[in-house]
Parts: C-alpha cells; structure tokens; sequence
C-alpha cells in the first residue's frame, strides 16, 4: 500500500538558499500526523511540494504514490489543503466560496459544508472577511473537507486563534477524521495543540527530518535519566544521547534506548511529546546519526 | 472557472463597463454634433472634392477655408478625445493587467485556489483567456465608434485618417490586448501590485513610443512626390525640399539665387505659380516624402500584428513561466 | 452514559485516562453491565483527540474483559465486570490502614505517602509492561 505521504531524497533550494536538503520520509495512510519544527524548518516548503504549488530542485516526492507535479489532476482532487494564515477571498460570502469550490472539485458535497457551517452558526451570506477568526478557520476547514479528500494537509491551522476556536476546530477536525479515516498532516510550532490529536510525529528543522514515527512507540524508545556527574562518563560517547544538560551535581540525559536498559544507576523518567521534540530541536546540526527507522508498535488491526 | 473569474472581477467589469459607457456616450453625442456642423458648415459638400493639399504655397480656394475652418473648429475637442482614448489602454494595463495575477501572490490566494483541484496552468489560461475576448469585444466596438466619430475630419484635415491612427482602424485593438499581456506578465513575475504596475505604465509607453515614432514611419518605403501636387489624406514625413531633376537635394540659398536672378528679368508676372514654373523649367522640383491615403489600411494591418504578435509572445512567456513555477 | 474529560496535566496518557474513568466508573456502578459506552465519533468530537486513542483505549477494555464491542452496534459494559464486592475492598482497605499507621510512626507526611505510592504504582506498572 502506497504511503500517503512519501519523499525521497527531496530537496529544495530558492535561488541559493535551501529549504529541504536530501529529506526522506514515508508517512502511512490514516494517521494524525504532527510536523513540527521552528519557522523557517521547510514546513510549509514540504506541503507546498506535496500539493504541487512548487518543484522539487532534486529527489521526488509522492502522494499516495502519484507525483503531484505530473499528475496533478489525480493528485488535487484527493489532497485538502489549507495555507498558512487561510489566505481565502475575504471579498466573497460565504456561500460565494461554496459555489467556488463546488465549480473547481470533481467531488463535492455542499450539503454536508452547510450543514456543518450552519450547525456553528456561521451566516453564510456573510463576506468572509467579517468574519471572526475563529469562524473564518470553520469556514476554511469546511471547504477544505467538502471536497471529500483522501488526505488533508493543514500548515499551521491554529495559529491566531483563540484556545476555543481552536478547540471547536480540533472538533471538527477529529469528528471528520473519525468519520472518514482520513490522513492527516498538522503543521505547527506548538506542540501542546497536537499532543492529544496526533498519533505520528515528524520533526523538520534545518531542511532535514530529525525524526519520524509512531508518537507511542517513540515516546515508548526514549527516556529522560538522572545521574550523578560520576555517572556521566558511561554515556559520554553513546551515540543515543539525544540531549544531556550538566551541573556540578547532577547531570540530565534525554536518550533513546536501543533495546538494551542504559547502563549506570539512573533515575529513569518517562519523555513527554514536548519535551522530545524539544530535544531533537536542540542537537546541534549535522548530527543525524541518531536519525531512527520509523518506530512502530505492533499494531491490533 | 469561468464563473469564478467574474465573480472575482465583478467589481472591475462593473467600473470598467461604466467608463466605456461614458466614453461611448461622449463619442456619440460630440459625433453627431461634429456632423451636423459638417453639413452645416458646408464642409461636406467640399469635402470629396477636395483636390491637392494646401502646400507650401497656398491656392486658397474657398473649399480648402471652409475646410480648414472646420478642422480647426473642432480642434481642441479631438485633441482632448484623442488623449483620453489613447489613455484607455494603459488604464487597461495598469489598473486592470497588473493586479490581476500581482493581487493573487500579494495576497496569497491563489493558494486557496490552486487546492481547488484546478490547475496553475488552467486557472491561468482560462483567466486570460476570458480577459483577451472582453478586451477584443470592447476595443473593437468602441473602436468602430471612434471611426465614425472621427469621419468627417478624416475628410477635413490635411493627414485625413493618419491624424488619428492610434484611435482608429485596428490598432488600438492591438495596444489593449498588448497592454493586457505586459499588465499580467508584470504581475505574475514581480508578484507585487505596485511594482508591476509601475513597469506595465513604464514598458506600455516606450514601446509605444518607440514604434509609433521611429517603426511606423518605415513599415514601407515612403513614396517620394511633388510636394504642390500632395492629396489630401497623406502623411506626411518630412518637411518639404527641393530637389534637381536626378534626386539631389538643392538648398534653400542656391533656389533663392535663382529666384533672385528670375526677378532680376524682371517678368511680366512674378508670383508663387510663375515662380514653381521658373523653378520647374530649370529641373528643380519641391518634394515631400510622404505615405500616400492608400497605405492607411495596411499600416493598420502592420501595426496591429506587431501589437498582436508582442502580446501573443508576453501571454506565451506568462504560461510558461506559470509552469516552470508551478 | 459517561461522558469522559480530560486531564491535560496528570502526565497519565489520554488512552489511559479513558481506560481509568471507564474502570472507575464500573467499580462505583455508574456503569452496569449492558450499558453503552459513547462510540468514538462522540468522544472524539466533544474531546477534540484522535480516534485511534478511543479505540485503543476500548480495545484495552475489551482485553481485559470489562467491555465487548458489537460491530454495527456499539461497545457495551459486559456481564463479567462488576463492581468490586464491598468484603474485598474492606479486607484490602483493613491492610491499608495498617500500612498507613507504619508509614506515620516512621514520621511520613501525607505528601511523602502519596510519592512513596504513586512511584510504587509507576514501577510495578513498569514491570508489568503497561503502557
């Protein structure tokens, strides 16, 4: 089966600067998949690509194995998106989007977009740039959905939202993923937003992917031990050590165990989401070498 | 698309349409007032019969005063029209061409719309291609109004229909889809609204000045005639000159010799006519180069292609920079 | 019906949370056997979390034979799951009491109690390979 998201050795430059440098990454249908990473990581560059907005400058990449640049009339109309800021017509009603999108999409169902818009008490005859943010993030994730897409891809949804709106939007959102086995991919900088929607995790920074898997089984590989300074010298040159911080007394270390239980007498703590990422943001670049194979519990099907 | 195209450029049809209007409505009632004082007048009973243009010594019939009279009666007034119809074009350019593709970059909608299962290339070709065809109904319609407007002076004015060559005929046709090509290059390379308009504005002009004044006057070899004997409806390209009976220049001191040393025989009569025939009878001829009534047609053709062929050319490069993008 | 919510700051995970509330509530007898539990499209939109959690955390009420789910139908309370006989409870709460005498005289406070117990729960959860 095709994964729904994959890139092979993808890299994209503008002019002279990169964004994406050599990326590999394959991520299975049917996950809420969290990307993170800081701004300027290529997190919108990798979703630009996938919808076909831009070209690769080397490598390939693939949704549900087509190429959205050869393909793109088999690509589109499976793939939602919705851009940074939700850049819509604000001169335009509601409804006038409606009939927009219902003219361009071969699949489209209007109903079920203004039973859902109607249900939040969104007025449809309203320009939608007077409406609240909130209301017009309802108004953009309708569309988008109305479209019946195998896969949404959402760069930074919740941005600029007040925490009801963005609740009210994660609603919707799951209630369609529930509905629908949808594929989806979130990106944002904040990663409480995603910690209790997401269920897979790619972390980009600097063009690369630092990490990418299962969040159960990574969160299941990786522990944060506390030891004495003597203790240090036993990790000192294991490459697992993802993140370590010193005092004179005490020294701290986010590592990934590889099957075998560290060695030493330390204290081991189960690893947040945030905290991970927070780790694998903080290595110093070039340091792949712990890059992991996607880590997947067996799975119950 | 195409329903999303006018329900996006609803507001500027709308502007658009009213100006037309106005200009339309303007045309037509200084046409018919202009008309009327060419019947009145009696300019339009001299006119078909209006023989050698006045050159550089004037016959004065009462035909060519009525004439001239009339011509510059309306003067002001064509001159204001000209000016404001030669504007519409880059108006078309600048305020509609530019933002047209600039806005969706600036703004970032073309994001939404591309995730519409359309593609770049799509959207691109059917926005252009529903602007080209409004373009070419308008300008052609208010082009064919210019011409009847302006019919009675091309009967009265000395260059006939070459006065108004940039309003009339087929070229400003050429100039609006010209103008609409730079407008949404402009906009789709610079992807900011105001820059792009500035260049349209900047590019529009000089390549219509460019042409108008160094191309157009040698689209054909210009005909060389005895300047006395010039139609009317000719334009003319040069200032008069005389000439020996081989094609050389003579200059202004040498005819004035010989018209000093004519006087100096002191002739029964001595004025222009006698003179131009002394004149003739030593070789020496005035002449004017000139594009005869004949080629306004053909220059319009040229024109036009040229505008057409630059604008295919811009529309071409639009696609295929969309696609190198995209 | 029960309505689950969420706590962000427990550190529990949220499969697990759900896993709890369902216990707990058989175990008080808000649940009794037979009583349906909210398909996941319910949880999932009033909870805004991903529906794999709800079906993991039923799945694991499934295991453990506190629940079935019947396809087309719904996830329903089983016969099996009872609330726990109030004898047992008073037995296992007899010996906690005592544990709680020995943890005082020691000189614990009721915080040190609550550390020494959360830790205990965590490791030999840890042992078991929960989670």
């Amino acid at each position: 089966m095709s994964a729904a998201l994959e890139a092979i050795a993808l890299t994209k430059r503008y002019g002279t600067t990169p964004a994406l440098t050599k990326c590999d990454l394959r991520i299975p249908a049917g996950h809420v998949v969290a990307l993170v990473g800081p701004n300027g990581a290529g997190k919108t560059t990798l979703l630009h690509l996938a919808m076909g907005f831009l070209n690769p400058t080397a490598g390939d990449i693939k949704v549900f194995g087509w190429s959205p640049q050869a393909q793109p009339t088999i690509v589109l109309p499976r793939v939602g998106f919705l851009a940074q800021d939700r850049p819509l017509y604000r001169r335009f009603k509601v409804r006038d989007l409606l009939e927009f999108g219902r003219r361009l999409n071969p699949r489209w169902d209007g109903e079920l977009a203004r039973l859902r818009l109607e249900r939040l008490a969104i007025p449809l005859h309203r320009p939608v740039g007077k409406l609240s943010g909130g209301q017009e993030a309802q108004v953009a994730l309708a569309l988008t959905l109305a479209k019946k897409p195998d896969m949404l891809l959402l760069d930074e949804p919740l941005s600029n939202l007040d925490p009801l709106a963005r609740r009210e939007f994660m609603q919707v959102l799951m209630d369609a993923v529930a509905e629908e086995g949808l594929t989806v991919v979130l990106s944002s900088h904040i990663i409480a937003d995603l910690e209790r929607t997401c269920d897979y995790l790619v972390i980009l920074a600097q063009g690369q992917v630092q990490l990418a898997g299962e969040i159960e089984g990574l969160l299941d590989s990786h522990r944060t031990l506390v030891g004495g300074p003597s203790d240090r010298a036993l990790l000192e040159h294991d490459t697992s050590v993802i993140h370590s911080s010193h005092t004179p007394r005490q020294t701290t270390m986010l590592v990934k165990l590889n099957g075998r239980p560290a060695a030493g007498q330390w204290e081991e703590h189960h690893v947040g989401l945030e905290e991970l990422v927070l780790a694998y943001l903080s290595r110093p670049s070039g340091d792949s070498s712990t890059k992991p194979e996607p880590v997947e519990p067996a799975k119950l099907q | 698309m195409i329903w999303v195209t006018w329900a996006q450029h609803r507001r500027e049809a709308l502007v658009s349409g009213i100006i037309l209007s106005v200009a339309a409505a303007l045309l037509v009632i200084t046409g018919l007032i202009i008309l009327a004082d060419f019947k009145s007048s009696g300019a339009a009973n001299c006119a078909p019969a209006a023989g050698p243009a006045v050159g550089v010594f004037a016959s004065g019939t009462s035909c060519e005063q009525v004439l001239g009279a009339f011509f510059s009666r309306w003067l002001t007034l064509t001159g204001a029209a000209w000016l404001a119809l030669m504007t519409l074009p880059v108006l078309l350019g600048v305020f509609i061409a530019a933002p047209l593709l600039s806005r969706e970059f600036e703004q970032r909608t073309y994001l939404f719309a591309w995730s519409q299962s359309i593609t770049s290339l799509r959207w691109a070709v059917v926005k252009l291609g529903l602007f080209v065809a409004v373009v070419l109904v308008s300008a052609a319609a208010l082009t064919v109004l210019v011409m009847w407007w302006h019919s009675p002076l091309d009967l009265a004015g000395h260059d006939g229909p070459w006065a108004a060559f940039d309003i009339q005929g087929l070229a400003p046709i050429g100039y609006a889809v010209f103008a609409l090509s730079l407008g949404t290059l402009a906009g789709l390379v610079i992807r900011r609204t105001i820059p792009a308009m500035a260049l349209t504005l900047f590019v529009f002009v000089a390549v219509r000045i460019l042409i108008g004044a160094l191309v157009r006057p040698h689209f054909m070899t210009a005909v060389t005639g005895s300047a006395p004997d010039l139609k009317q409806g000719s334009w003319v390209l040069s200032a008069s000159y005389y000439a020996d009976a081989q094609g050389h220049h003579v200059s202004l001191e040498q005819v004035n010799q010989m018209v000093s040393v004519y006087a100096s025989t002191a002739p029964t009569t001595f004025n222009g006519s006698a003179v131009m025939d002394y004149l003739h009878r030593q070789g020496i001829s005035l002449l004017t180069d000139y594009q005869p009534l004949d080629r306004f047609w053909p220059f319009q053709l040229i024109e036009a292609a040229l505008f057409f062929g630059l604008a295919v050319s811009l529309f071409a490069a639009s696609l295929w920079w969309l696609q190198r993008r995209a | 019906m029960i309505e689950f919510h969420l706590d962000r700051m427990s550190g529990i995970t949220t499969y697990w949370q759900l896993v709890q509330q369902v216990q707990h509530a058989i175990r008080v007898g808000r649940l009794k056997a037979g009583d349906q539990l909210p398909t996941a499209r319910e949880v999932v939109a009033r909870l805004a979390i991903n529906p794999n959690t709800v079906l993991k955390a039923y799945r694991e009420l499934e295991r453990a034979g506190l629940v079935v789910s019947r396809p087309g139908q719904g996830t329903f309370v089983t016969d099996a799951a009872h609330a726990m006989p109030v004898t047992t409870h008073a037995a296992l709460r007899r010996s906690l009491e005592r544990w709680i005498r020995s943890a005082r005289e020691a000189g614990l406070d009721n915080e040190s109690i609550r550390a020494i117990v959360s830790t205990t729960l965590q490791e030999s959860e840890d042992k078991v390979g929960i989670a």
